[in-house]
């Protein structure tokens, strides 16, 4: 490939961790002048591919070069010399400084460079320029941590464009950026793809990307799995690409008649940050929680298993008041649940699959090593979780097979409420399905699922009934089939 | 030349690549660490034909039982995420209160009260830890205070002598079948320590607490309930101790066990467990308690100066937590 052309040509890079390949054989290149649009689902490689071709992790093998010198050394610093500059999609901002420190954070203006001398009117001017050119009304002067998260997000932004980049590559920009704010980016966008930059654009909202993109390239698996012009792809063509399925194989939801009622939410509220709250899950149903990062998705699952202390409202578990002091309380009247980070609140990481499969099945404090073993055979075997033995260490294993621990410690305790916090996030597509039909088979079983997702289409493909929070509030609820997915993404936004 | 000298260069390199390779494939607590013990009781033997005799193995066992006793406590308080300072101090008080006790009524309330002290000591750190959420370290360091200003004043910063009572001092000198009562007590200190981490719903908690607290709470299991039965079985360690090293000394003595919360820190360092916690075995404790006391009791024989002494663990130390460090990278 002449390189030469390209503002950035990846070529045949393949990406490992441990046993993962994350990246494989990927060729990936943007003209300049071009706003190119990178798609994929969680886990498809997208953010791996950028942090490769930003010199923050060196690819195993195959090459990157950026407009036409090839990269010889991965590291941050070499690509910002080349003219890259990233706006990753977990912020990296210092939250103790001001906004004009964290934007010259390590290349402050100096009349005497090398001397630590700051020149602050300078920066300051400097500052004012980039954060008007983002489109950001903070001041310079600002602490970062007292500014919302759109702002920060704009922050961001000014501070990659300081760098004057040749390259700019913005993961999940409009994550937090709604309406006059996502306008105006795409109107920087647009003028700095007319000056001639190449831009990376990395984005879940399909429906920008013919607004604003002029070519796509879709990522599944770590495979590359099409690069075309927008113009003519249709978002379901996109859709299709980054799923190789149909909607309808991604989602196995089992139709079935919900049972009684198994949990009954009154008037829960925490503070301010979760407000009168009341609705009710039955048996063998699934009831899904969408709303915004913030409404209080996560917080609701806190306030109902005892981990944030409810300030009003009243809990009924199979038709019995329950007063939840702690999590253990939850989990010995049956509940069962999947945190938001599985790695962090989910698993014991130290510990093997076989224990954390029990862990909160140990009835008696005399352990029975055979039984124990016994049952977790049992339970790898019936969940396909794929481990050398249930003696390996529980971070060894792949996303999904953790994530199919943690549904096997629940299923072993015989819980009959599971409460999912984005339960299939950064997981591959084969194991979302397999998480999906053991949903089924749960409420099959005549469990009760309360899911939060920030995923609209697994919240559309699998529930029963839809609960929408706004800042701290029930919305609305919908049952399945009854509502458009702008119906929902409205309910969750206006306000 | 050249050539010659790169190819000697590059084996070198590569000797050092398999030697960190081996380093860290090798099972550090069970058998780096008796390998070390192995080389030092070696060493010894060669510097002095007494380290070897049975009756030094006796002494040996008599210097180390009661830091042997806290650091099996120790393992399971710092495997559960925590730490104990407090054991030194409470040995203190645990002796002159069962002394006292034993002057005035008998051998058998006297032990009975200087266990219960300790289980005292261990429980309201427990509650203390657990209920209020308190960080470890200052609620221990807190405990210690506290114990060892109970001991002084409780006697006045006089030592209890006087103590006639023939079975106590049998506790502390006695033999059963050749074996010294105090590694007795030791071993099964050990063995029960070990039951518990490993057969018992207890131990897995306390895994599981020490690797990740907030995923053990959403996991269902009682996090507090289960940290107070943890410092609680340390502070019984740590009574029974204090009751041995009375009866070693005959007496009760205020400024008794300074230095054996360090001591049994160490030990359980040396035996690779992590002070984050969640990491560690109470089989590598057992070998560095070994370290320990093989080393004391070998530099006692040779004469060399206490204050020596007190440099070589402490280089000792920093060199196994080097090594584990090292590894883990």
């Amino acid at each position: 490939m002449a390189s030469a052309e390209w503002a950035v040509a990846a070529d045949n890079v393949t990406k490992r961790f441990a046993a993962v390949t994350a990246l494989s054989h990927v060729d990936f290149t943007v003209k300049a002048g071009e706003i190119h649009a990178l798609l994929g689902e969680n886990g498809a490689g997208k953010s791996t591919l950028i942090k490769v071709i930003s010199g923050v992790w060196p690819p195993d093998s195959g090459s990157v070069s950026i407009g036409g010198k090839s990269v010889t050394e991965y590291s941050p610093l070499f690509a910002r010399r080349l003219g890259v500059a990233t706006v990753f999609q977990e912020l990296s901002l210092v939250p103790d400084l001001s906004v004009e420190e964290n934007m010259f954070l390590g290349r402050e203006p100096s009349p005497f460079p090398g001397l630590g001398w700051i020149d602050r009117r300078e920066r300051r001017r400097r500052a004012l320029s980039y954060l008007e050119l983002a489109g950001a009304n903070v001041s310079p002067r600002a602490r970062v941590a007292s500014l919302g998260a759109a702002q920060q997000q704009l922050v961001e932004i000014a501070k990659a464009l300081s760098a004057d980049p040749s390259v700019l590559i913005l993961d999940e920009p409009t994550d937090k950026l709604f309406g006059e704010e996502q306008k105006g980016l795409f109107t920087l966008l647009r003028r700095l793809r007319a000056e001639g930059k190449a831009i990376i654009y990395i984005t879940h909202k399909l429906e920008e990307v013919p607004e604003i993109a002029d070519r796509v390239t879709v990522l599944r698996d770590g495979i590359r799995v099409g690069t075309q012009p927008v113009a003519g792809l249709p978002v379901e063509g996109m859709i299709k690409m980054m799923v190789g399925r149909e909607l309808g194989e991604l989602f196995p939801k089992a139709e079935m008649e919900p049972g009684p009622e198994l949990l009954r939410v009154e008037g829960l509220t925490v503070g301010d940050r979760l407000q009168d709250v009341s609705f009710t899950v039955r048996r063998g149903e699934v009831v899904g929680v969408m709303g915004l990062v913030g409404a209080g998705r996560t917080l609701l699952i806190k306030a109902i298993s005892g981990v944030a202390r409810p300030s009003a409202g009243s809990i009924y578990f199979d038709g019995r008041r329950v007063e939840v002091a702690n999590p253990c309380v939850a989990v010995g009247l049956g509940m069962g649940f999947l945190p938001e980070d599985r790695r962090a609140q989910g698993l014991l990481l130290l510990l093997s699959v076989r224990e954390n499969i029990v862990l909160a099945s140990l009835r008696r404090w005399l352990l029975d090593h055979r039984q124990m073993s016994a049952t977790a055979t049992a339970y790898v075997k019936r969940l396909g979780i794929r481990t050398p033995s249930i003696r390996t260490r529980v971070s060894s294993l792949s996303g999904g097979n953790q994530q199919k621990v943690v549904l096997a410690r629940w299923l072993c305790s015989k819980a009959r409420l599971f409460m999912f916090d984005e339960p299939t996030q950064g997981i591959d597509v084969g194991t979302k399905v397999e998480i999906y039909n053991l949903m089924n088979e749960l409420t099959r079983a005549g469990a009760g699922i309360l899911m939060v997702s920030s995923d609209m289409k697994e919240i559309l493909g699998m529930s029963d009934r839809i609960l929408v929070l706004r800042k701290g509030r029930l919305v609305s609820e919908y049952s399945r089939g009854r509502v458009e997915p702008e119906r929902l993404l409205a309910d969750a936004l206006e306000g | 030349m050249r050539a010659e000298r790169d190819g000697s260069r590059g084996a070198a390199l590569a000797g050092a690549v398999r030697a960190r390779q081996w380093l860290r494939d090798m099972p550090w607590e069970t058998v780096g660490v008796p390998m070390a013990v192995v080389a030092i009781s070696t060493f010894f033997s060669l510097m002095s034909p007494h380290f070897l005799r049975l009756e030094n193995m006796a002494n040996i066992g008599r210097q180390t039982a009661a830091m042997a006793l806290v650091a099996w406590g120790q393992t399971m308080v710092i495997l559960s995420g925590g730490i104990d300072l407090s054991p030194g101090a409470v040995v203190a008080f645990v002796s002159v209160v069962a002394a006292t006790i034993i002057k005035a009524q008998g051998w058998v309330p006297g032990v009975l009260a200087g266990i219960g002290v300790g289980v005292a000591f261990g429980l309201t750190s427990g509650l203390l830890i657990a209920l209020l959420r308190l960080p470890p370290f200052i609620v221990t360091l807190g405990m210690m205070s506290v114990a060892r200003g109970a001991a002084l004043t409780y006697t006045g910063g006089v030592p209890v002598f006087g103590l006639e009572s023939k079975w106590f001092s049998w506790l502390g000198s006695g033999t059963l079948g050749g074996v010294p009562v105090m590694v007795v007590f030791a071993l099964a200190g050990f063995l029960a320590t070990y039951f518990i981490l490993t057969r018992t719903r207890l131990g897995v908690y306390t895994y599981a607490i020490g690797g990740n607290e907030t995923a053990a709470r959403w996991a269902g299991i009682p996090v507090e309930r289960n940290k107070v039965y943890i410092y609680t079985y340390a502070g019984l360690l740590t009574g029974l101790a204090g009751v041995l090293l009375a009866a070693r000394v005959n007496s009760g003595q205020p400024l008794l066990g300074s230095n054996l919360e360090l001591q049994s820190i160490a030990s359980v360092c040396i035996g690779g467990t992590s002070l984050f916690g969640g990491r560690g075995s109470l089989v590598g404790t057992l070998f560095g308690v070994l370290l320990i006391g093989v080393l004391n009791n070998g530099l006692n024989i040779l004469g060399v100066s206490s204050f020596v002494q007190q440099m070589i663990i402490g280089f000792t130390i920093l060199i196994a937590v080097l090594v584990s460090v090292w590894r883990q990278r």
